[in-house]
């Protein structure tokens, strides 16, 4: 039998999916079926799991409040990360590539360390308290920051917006400056030029960048257990519990997988969307 | 054809897995007669709590021996569980107060011959006789080395009148000012006592969901919930709460050399103590030296040097006098029968209860109620 060079050359990435993808999603997915004796997942075969996760008011609370939140954080890091990428590329082409590294620095930075970092900033005796102390604006500090829903989208929005950087400036490499130019020569205004021309033209960037942050949203636990409140827990701090205190893994499989479902559908329709909208 | 095989890969593959990691459904292992010395260049694979093992009081009895100490912590008790459920051999584990019952349960560790532990009988009663470190076969599975009475943590400056009862953080001017353990454990426990429920942990349902309302007005009066000591620590040094539930008499000493000062004290609901020991797990693979190892563990020397160097309080009677620094705070009386002696028990349902009350589960999941 003929190996064809396309073959060797997939193998290692194939390998590499395969060991550390295909397989433990196979095994999430194996185990969302199992029952639980003993605290003990056994191959005992059951939907029971997938009715808890879809039919528990528990449940239910926690995917809407993520839900939610993923979605604001995803307008906002789509929102922010547009103008910005469309500054870096058109108005500042001189300085661009210092500017974009300057995105990709903030990355070096551990996020548990920004987390942290966000504690000091919104806390009672932190930077924004002092501030509105200082100028006079509060008499005493207000509790409102941290703890807070509040507090986790502004964290994670601060964390997600160079991953919604990234595409899209990548996306906006394949409009040249001359198309926005002939937008304006034609009496266009530098808002209609990026609306009307760019955005469109970037649409696949800006969706990617929706996608990354509203996923990695859905998956965040460690945001709302540092900055949260005791009712800002997201769904994936429900599945590390069922991994972990809960000693149930089955049922923290299949709100794994539930929640994969949900995101799907609604990037799907989030994609229908927007690429009606831009059209 | 090609998604065909391409399935059929993953799924052997996965098959495969899965046997791998499948049960280790062992049986109570016969017990082994006694080797002496059996420590002898022996190494003691120990996964648990950082501290508890021994690693600096015990280091001199092991070099004596040649013997070597392997420590790991894979992050939480659950992952502890699966470390031992998969095969993976340790000699020693810890075993927690208010994960014991589920680490027997979970059968990964096993009954322990107390007659082959000469300093047993030195531990105090109240740690000795307690039934949380018992199995519902009534054999003993965990050895008491270190305990607590979780007090709350409150900065003085900021708290002039400290709080009395745990009912008293449900008023609306404690909103935002605490922080709390993400666990029904403590407050569960303490609400039903304000309640007078005198035998919880055990409670009824109708119990429970009076407990429960309280503790949905407890959960939104708290600002967070703490990930461990420290960050209560943190969050108090901060000044962003002023109280944490569920202390540790340490967090006074941590803040003492941050330049702030912190104090301590107990519901009138009581204490609630906690305790840590040493359990042998299922698939240890030298039991001997578990035992050996074990009651070097619990004797007077070594326990002084334990409790005072984790600031908690030593359960073999003959050290009470050896403890030094702040571990001296302890109020020994809890765990010697004395007036407080009630206050230090379980303050969670067993897994398996008497017909009428409501089990550990039970909680866990009007928790989650609460939470979502």
């Amino acid at each position: 039998m003929r190996i064809s060079t396309r073959a060797v050359q997939l193998s290692p990435a194939a390998a590499y999916y395969i060991a550390l993808f295909l397989i433990p999603l196979l095994l999430l997915a194996a185990y969302s079926f199992y029952s639980v004796e003993s605290f003990e997942p056994v191959a005992k075969l059951t939907f029971h799991n997938y009715v808890e996760a879809a039919t528990s008011d528990i449940y239910r609370g926690f995917y809407l409040r993520t839900l939610r939140v993923a979605l604001v954080v995803a307008v906002l890091v789509t929102a922010i990360s547009f103008p910005f990428a469309f500054v870096l590329n058109y108005l500042l082409p001189g300085r661009k590539h210092l500017l974009y590294f300057l995105v990709l620095v903030s990355l070096f930075g551990g996020y548990i360390v920004r987390v942290y970092a966000w504690r000091n900033i919104m806390g009672r005796e932190g930077v924004i308290n002092q501030t509105l102390i200082g100028t006079g604006v509060i008499d005493s500090p207000m509790t409102l920051f941290l703890n807070s829903e509040w507090a986790v989208v502004v964290a994670l929005v601060n964390y997600l917006i160079p991953f919604g950087v990234l595409p899209i400036y990548a996306a906006m490499q394949n409009v040249p400056p001359t198309q926005i130019e002939a937008a304006q020569d034609l009496g266009g205004s530098r808002w209609r030029a990026a609306t009307k021309v760019v955005l469109p033209l970037t649409s696949k960037g800006c969706v990617a960048a929706f996608a990354v942050s509203f996923i990695a949203t859905s998956a965040e636990w460690v945001t709302p257990q540092l900055l949260g409140g005791t009712g800002d827990q997201l769904i994936g701090n429900q599945i590390q519990h069922q991994f972990g205190g809960g000693l149930n893994w089955p049922l923290g499989a299949a709100l794994a997988l539930t929640m994969v479902v949900l995101v799907v559908l609604l990037l799907s329709a989030a994609y229908l969307v927007i690429r009606r909208w831009l059209r | 054809m090609k998604i065909k095989r391409f399935l059929l890969v993953g799924v052997s593959m996965t098959s495969l897995l899965l046997a791998g990691c499948g049960s280790s459904d062992s049986d109570e292992p016969d017990a082994a007669p006694v080797k002496a010395n059996a420590c002898k260049d022996a190494t003691v694979n120990f996964i648990g709590l950082e501290g508890e093992e021994g690693k600096v009081e015990l280091k001199e009895w092991r070099d004596e021996r040649g013997m070597k100490l392997a420590s790991s912590w894979p992050g939480d008790w659950a992952q502890l569980i699966a470390a031992i459920k998969v095969g993976q051999p340790y000699e020693l584990s810890t075993i927690p107060y208010h994960w014991a019952q589920r680490m027997i349960a979970a059968k990964v560790v096993q009954p322990i011959d107390i007659s082959r532990l000469e300093n047993w009988d030195k531990i105090a009663e109240g740690l000795r006789e307690s039934p949380s470190l018992r199995g519902s076969d009534g054999k003993v599975y965990g050895v008491p080395i270190a305990w607590g009475d979780a007090p709350y943590v409150y900065a003085p400056d900021r708290v002039s009148t400290p709080p009395k009862s745990i009912e008293d953080l449900l008023d609306p001017s404690w909103k935002g000012r605490f922080v709390m353990f993400d666990a029904p454990d403590s407050p569960f426990h303490l609400l039903a006592k304000a309640h007078g429920f005198d035998k919880s942990p055990l409670l009824t349902p109708e119990q429970l969901d009076i407990v429960v309302a309280d503790a949905k007005k407890l959960v939104k009066n708290a600002a967070a919930f703490q990930s461990n000591y420290q960050d209560a620590n943190d969050r108090l040094i901060n000044k962003d709460v002023d109280l944490a539930i569920g202390g540790w008499e340490a967090q006074i000493a941590w803040a003492k050399k941050k330049g702030v000062t912190l104090d301590f004290g107990f519901f009138d609901e009581g204490r609630h103590g906690w305790w840590d020991g040493l359990a042998i797990p299922a698939t240890s693979e030298n039991v001997d030296c578990a035992y050996e190892y074990i009651d070097q563990m619990i004797s007077a020397d070594v326990q002084a040097d334990i409790a005072t160097n984790l600031v908690s309080g030593a359960v073999n009677v003959d050290a009470f006098d050896k403890v030094e620094g702040e571990a001296k705070t302890y109020d020994y009386s809890v765990v010697t029968g004395g007036a407080n002696s009630d206050d230090f028990a379980s303050s969670t349902p067993p897994e398996k209860v008497p017909d009428g009350y409501v089990n550990y589960q039970a909680w866990l999941d009007a928790w989650q109620k609460i939470k979502s």
